[in-house]
């Protein structure tokens, strides 16, 4: 069975190309219903998402007639394209799309969204009944997607400004539900800054902004606290974790306040993290007391750059798990090509024996029982002999990709087998719709 | 026999002191880790389970059977709660010291107890050691505390940043164990005065020492509860009276010729 993949990516392609040729859910349906375009398709899944479309087919398809469907359905002309393209046969193929599962190819090192989005692929080309030789392939890459995130560190620390003030908090207080946070502020950073907080389930998230009608409805949007300008110190001092990121000109937290605030316990432990620039927060804050951090948009930043270093040094472990698994897979795909040509040879060779043995009992009426026994077991045992040493070499072949379809072709040529998957496997010419 | 288990012994606390270490940078290495550890576990309870039936190397009582005995329970507190509690990083600052401890105790394996202790004696022994295992294990995540808040109030994210539990937890930590350890280690104390003539107040320096340990970890204790003391301070405290459980160990029970100068070459 032949696999390939072609498709474009976030790397060779520029958004402008990506959104063109993107197979969007309303074009998918058309797209798979006219599939039998492609000669000799025997199954196609189409991953489209921001930053890739891939269409992956199997069976004997020329790649000129994928190319051509493609730019059917997305009527964009193929040498628009063409320079983006990226093509794979086989088992790279199959590495190619284990690694976007484990998402090395992401954008973003390591996410996990590109999981979810390939096991939607999935799912969706299995309920348009399309999937079909692909199954396997992509059960093996979901499996190698959640390895990777769950024997590897790929997709752990946070990759942007939001969520890594969230990690660093979470450095310091372990879990942040019972914390306290206070975000000066309520522009762009500010609410994303909020955004990530919030979804952590703080004890209390509090808003704090010049003009109240902003910070209100970042307020109302994310359905936390609000409070004046004027009870920033007493807001400051409830406060473990104090986001700061407006555009004011000098320092709004200053070290005599942050003293005032800190008086009551310096050893509570506390974290400033001033993402304004200029700075919002007096940086020798920290120095009042151990407890206390103060770290700025450079030094979040410098963690992002750090975690970035971190996940790409486990992008090796990941690659050995897609060694692992494309290696079981190759032989999962040799045993199948050659299972199925093996119970054609001997499925073949029982009907010629019963057909003979019949005939021949027909000429040998007198026989008794048991001699009738004798013959038909005598008629088993050479079968059995003979094919034993072919089926030894077969079993053999699955674990060679080159014997494994040559010499295979060479057996269903030779003995004239015809593969008793084949009729099942055959896709369906009508295009079966969810739900219909 | 007795030769055998120790050097075995020493290979698995050696073994896991290298691949605790190893595994904080790889985590590949932790199956190796534990397996040495478990080694280490199983060939010193052996010796020790051993010693205490008279069956391996029977003799009197040395400083190198309290010290083992100190690094096995420390050991395997961390090997039953490590993984349970997520702190399978505090291997990596457990075993190296209790390696070099145990290693230690080697040189003074002849010091012997000048006679079979008395039973007071030997219950102090007992319950002393319990509690030296918890001051190790406070100092070991006091030394964490230390390195982890460096990291941090350096901004130089490495290792410790992502290998080390947060910095308030390991505060809960040291509390717990500070708090228990005292608590247990006053008893340890009490047991020792009233069981033993003369108690710690009489005899010089040597029987005092143990009280000056107690009054560090006291007054460490008593910042926690009483002054808001978290982390830095906690953790410098639980360090420094470990030294003092050292010098006691090393310093006062060879050194000094009074009990608590137990040991007697």
């Amino acid at each position: 069975m032949k696999i390939q993949v072609v498709g474009v990516n976030h790397i060779e392609a520029p958004l402008s190309v990506r959104e063109r040729v993107a197979i969007a859910p309303p074009v998918l349906v058309d797209a798979y219903q006219s599939r039998d375009r492609i000669r000799h398709e025997e199954g196609t899944v189409v991953l489209s998402t921001c930053n890739r479309t891939e269409i992956y087919v199997a069976g004997d398809v020329e790649l000129a007639d994928v190319l051509t469907w493609w730019e059917r359905m997305v009527g964009v002309n193929r040498g628009e394209f063409s320079d983006a393209l990226y093509w794979w046969e086989g088992m790279e193929a199959a590495r190619h799309l284990f690694g976007v599962a484990a998402g090395i190819d992401s954008m973003v090192l390591g996410e996990t969204q590109i999981l979810g989005q390939v096991k939607d692929a999935y799912q969706i080309a299995q309920e348009y009944g399309v999937a079909g030789q692909l199954h396997r392939i992509f059960q093996y890459a979901l499996k190698v997607g959640k390895r990777s995130h769950s024997e590897t560190e790929v997709g752990r620390n946070a990759l942007s400004l939001g969520y890594a003030v969230v990690e660093l908090a979470k450095k310091v207080f372990g879990s942040v539900q019972d914390r306290s946070a206070l975000i000066i502020g309520a522009g762009e950073t500010a609410q994303l800054v909020a955004r990530h907080l919030s979804a952590q389930g703080l004890k209390s998230l509090t808003i704090l902004n010049r003009t109240d009608r902003l910070g209100a409805r970042l307020a109302q949007e994310i359905g936390v606290l609000t409070v004046d300008w004027a009870q920033l110190e007493s807001a400051m001092a409830r406060a473990d974790i104090v986001v700061s990121c407006t555009s004011a000109p000098g320092f709004l937290v200053t070290r005599e306040m942050a003293a005032r605030t800190l008086k009551r316990n310096p050893h509570q432990f506390r974290f400033f993290f001033d993402l304004a620039v200029p700075r919002d927060i007096d940086p020798t804050v920290a120095d009042l007391s151990r407890s206390v951090f103060v770290y700025d948009i450079d030094d979040v930043t410098r963690v992002v750059d750090a975690n970035l270093q971190k996940r790409r040094r486990e992008v090796f472990k990941v690659d050995r798990i897609i060694q692992e698994e494309v290696v079981q897979f190759q032989d999962e795909v040799g045993a199948g090509q050659v299972g199925s040509v093996i119970r054609s040879l001997r499925d073949k060779a029982e009907t010629i024996r019963q057909e003979e043995l019949a005939k021949a009992m027909v000429r040998l009426p007198n026989l008794s029982e048991d001699e009738r026994r004798v013959v038909a077991d005598t008629t088993r045992l050479i079968l059995n002999k003979f094919l034993n040493d072919a089926m030894v070499s077969m079993r053999s072949w699955g674990q060679d990709e080159q014997k494994g379809s040559s010499y295979i072709a060479a057996i269903r040529e030779l003995f004239r087998l015809t593969d008793e998957d084949a009729a099942a496997m055959t896709r369906d010419t009508h295009v079966a719709l969810p739900g219909k | 026999m007795g030769i055998l288990l120790v050097a075995l012994t020493g290979m698995g606390y050696l073994g896991a002191a290298i691949l605790t270490v190893a595994q904080l940078y790889d985590g590949e290495m932790a199956p190796w880790a534990r397996f040495c550890a478990w080694a280490g576990f199983v060939f010193g309870g052996w010796w020790l389970a051993g010693r205490i039936a008279g069956l391996i190397s029977p003799g009197p009582l040395t400083l190198q059977d309290f010290v083992l005995t100190l690094v096995w329970l420390s050991t395997t507190l961390w090997l039953l709660g490590g993984r349970r509690f997520d702190l399978a990083c505090l291997g990596a600052f457990l075993y190296p010291p209790g390696f070099l401890l145990w290693a230690a105790s080697l040189w003074a394996a002849q010091r012997v107890f000048a006679s079979a202790p008395p039973t007071s004696i030997a219950i102090s022994l007992m319950m002393s050691v319990i509690a030296a295992s918890v001051f190790l294990l406070l100092a070991v995540f006091g030394i964490m505390y230390i390195e982890k808040e460096r990291e941090l109030a350096e901004k130089r994210i490495r290792l410790f940043y992502y290998q080390l539990p947060a910095l308030d937890d390991m505060d809960d930590w040291m509390a717990r164990l500070l708090l228990w350890g005292w608590l247990w280690f006053t008893a340890t104390l009490m047991v020792g005065q009233v069981l033993w003539a003369g108690g710690h107040f009489s005899g010089g320096l040597g029987r005092l020492a143990p009280v000056g340990v107690w009054a560090i970890y006291a007054m460490v204790l008593a910042g926690r509860l009483f002054w808001h003391w978290r982390g830095h301070r906690v953790a410098v405290g639980a360090m420094l009276a470990f030294v003092g459980v050292l010098g006691n160990l090393f310093v006062v029970d060879l050194v000094l010729t009074s009990p608590h100068g137990l040991f007697l070459w």
